[in-house]
């Protein structure tokens, strides 16, 4: 028998409006969150929908829509999830497991995976999962992932080890995140093989919370499946843009933000993303006020560091204002 | 000559110590509560919120109101915590002497079913009604370098708690009042912490229910599952 007992369901609504140099965007959002528990099954549900202008579109984004059994300490998950393999808050090597960001996306909102995994939890130190990725599309036995992971806390210490194989690609690495002096230090590192070549992928970083009021995080991230300068330098303005993926382009990134709040209901923020060696990107700045009952009003304000990747996104400033209404 | 003989014929500071831990909560158990963070003369927040713990091991916290910061988890094991915060998709290890949600609670007052866990007992007085039970900290991991508490005879629950940051200086202080019996145990149903630097802010916390559980889910003490 499931009896569902636990019921939580949070939806909320918000108005944007994006001033550039040239245009006023305005973007339309309602996201919805469902989530049912008993002691032996749950449901999620975590959507979005919104209406851009000008574009005029309407978008619907499915981030989680998963049901689980549970049955003596082992659990079986099938639908699509929202996977975050890897401690980084803004870069993960295991892109397969964890959609990338976009350094557009302020709030790190990000789509689900399709899954099937079965966990056991009835370890207290380590819990091992076998996990299929399944396709976005057509079902092609190509595209499907499978493979284990295992987690473990110990000591203080988190560890995970990937072990993912596709039809051409072996995707392995591990990731660590324990405390040092006050800090939370973690570091993630993907191997993947494939044809006899290793690709790697790094993100080290720290976050540290200072008094009361201030955040501080800051990491690393090595992409080997980037461009070097000579490799980006040599392609062109039009066959570059077929690389194009803004924060994910070029080999190294450094994702950095600090943050102070006062009291849960106002707060500033500071953040950034550059490529050390093409000294692009951008900054930004982040205001928000939960003055208002069940209401966050967030005014940002983006700079964009031109050169090479960033020289493609056609506005230098970016103005973001959003009033955020939660039921 | 009344404190030795206090101290001959009664409780030594760790058993006491042990006994305070022993009320604080059941071995398992599951709890709703209000916590009313008061800011300033006209600005408050409250937050309710979901809690199951189990003694010396870990506790789990979910928000339930307001809306706008439902669904936000904590959990903590040992002095480890992490918050899942459901707009960022990701769980966030945090200090346990944080500020939790921006109140007067660190998360460690909050979270933690134990005291002997940080504190070994260092002294035991008597004082009419109540002990006077001082609390140094086990390690600079600790919460707090000092606990100074008063603790009822009736039923060991404490009365008032004053602690004590690195540097020795008094930092907050709690009281622990509206002892009601609950499956047959009392506890105290009312918290209200001050930080003695910004007297016009405090937090109250209620317990709204409370009940003792048989087992626990091991899957909801991992931080792993935090999203799930």
């Amino acid at each position: 028998m499931i009896l569902l007992f636990f019921c939580f369901f949070k939806t909320s609504f918000g108005s944007e409006l994006i001033f550039t140099e040239e245009n006023i965007f305005y973007h339309l959002e309602n996201r919805i969150h469902i989530q049912e528990k008993s002691d032996n099954s749950s449901f999620a549900l975590s959507l979005r929908t919104g209406f851009i202008s000008p574009t005029d579109t309407i978008y619907l984004s499915i981030d989680r829509a998963v049901v689980s059994l549970n049955h003596g300490g082992y659990e079986f998950s099938l639908g699509r999830e929202s996977l975050f393999w890897g401690y980084g808050m803004f870069y993960s090597p295991f892109s397969y497991a964890r959609s990338s960001m976009s350094p557009f996306d302020e709030e790190l909102l990000r789509s689900g995976k399709n899954i099937l995994s079965v966990r056991y939890n009835n370890i207290s130190y380590m819990t091992p999962e076998f996990i299929v990725f399944l396709p976005d599309d057509i079902p092609e036995i190509d595209s499907v992932k499978a493979g284990i992971r295992l987690t473990f806390f110990s000591a203080g210490v988190e560890t995970h080890f990937p072990l993912i194989f596709s039809r051409d690609v072996v995707y392995t690495g591990l990731g660590v995140r324990f405390s040092l002096f006050g800090f939370t230090v973690f570091s993630d590192h993907s191997f993947d093989y494939s044809s006899g070549d290793f690709t790697l992928g790094s993100t080290v970083g720290f976050n540290k919370t200072i008094g009361s009021n201030f955040y501080l995080q800051s990491e690393y991230f090595y992409n080997q499946m980037g461009l070097m300068t000579n490799e980006y330098d040599a392609l062109g303005e039009t066959a570059v843009i077929e690389y194009l993926h803004w924060g994910y382009t070029g080999r190294h990134y450094i994702y950095s933000m600090v943050q102070w709040t006062k009291d849960k209901t106002s707060g500033i923020g500071l953040f950034s993303l550059i490529h050390p060696q093409w000294k692009s990107g951008l900054v930004g700045i982040t205001l928000t006020s939960a003055y208002f009952d069940n209401s966050l009003i967030t005014l940002s304000y983006i700079r964009i560091l031109k050169g090479r990747e960033f020289d493609f996104i056609p506005y230098d400033n970016n103005i973001l204002l959003e009033f955020r209404y939660y039921l | 000559m009344f404190n030795i003989i206090f101290l001959i014929f009664s409780l030594t500071a760790d058993e006491l110590l042990n006994k305070v831990d022993t009320v604080r909560a059941p071995k398992r158990s599951e709890s709703l509560i209000q916590m009313r963070n008061y800011l300033s003369e006209d600005r408050e927040i409250t937050y309710k919120m979901r809690v199951i713990t189990e003694r010396k091991k870990a506790t789990y916290l979910e928000i339930l109101e307001p809306a706008r910061e439902a669904g936000r988890k904590f959990l903590l094991i040992e002095n480890n915590i992490w918050m899942y915060a459901p707009e960022v998709g990701k769980s966030l290890r945090l200090s346990a002497r944080d500020k939790f949600l921006g109140s007067e609670f660190s998360n460690s007052d909050l979270m933690e079913s134990s005291y002997e866990k940080n504190f070994e007992a260092a002294s035991i007085d008597s004082v009419e009604d109540y002990y006077l039970l001082e609390l140094e900290g086990k390690s600079r991991e600790a919460p707090y370098k000092r606990i100074t508490m008063k603790v009822r005879k009736s039923n060991f629950i404490p009365a008032y708690l004053e602690y004590y940051t690195l540097s020795g200086r008094l930092f907050r202080e709690m009281s622990m009042d509206s002892v009601k019996i609950i499956e047959g145990d009392p506890y105290a149903t009312y918290l209200k912490m001050s930080n003695v630097l910004s007297a016009k802010s405090y937090t109250e916390v209620k317990i709204l229910s409370f009940k003792s559980l048989k087992n626990i889910s091991p899957s909801l003490f991992k931080p792993e599952n935090l999203g799930r």
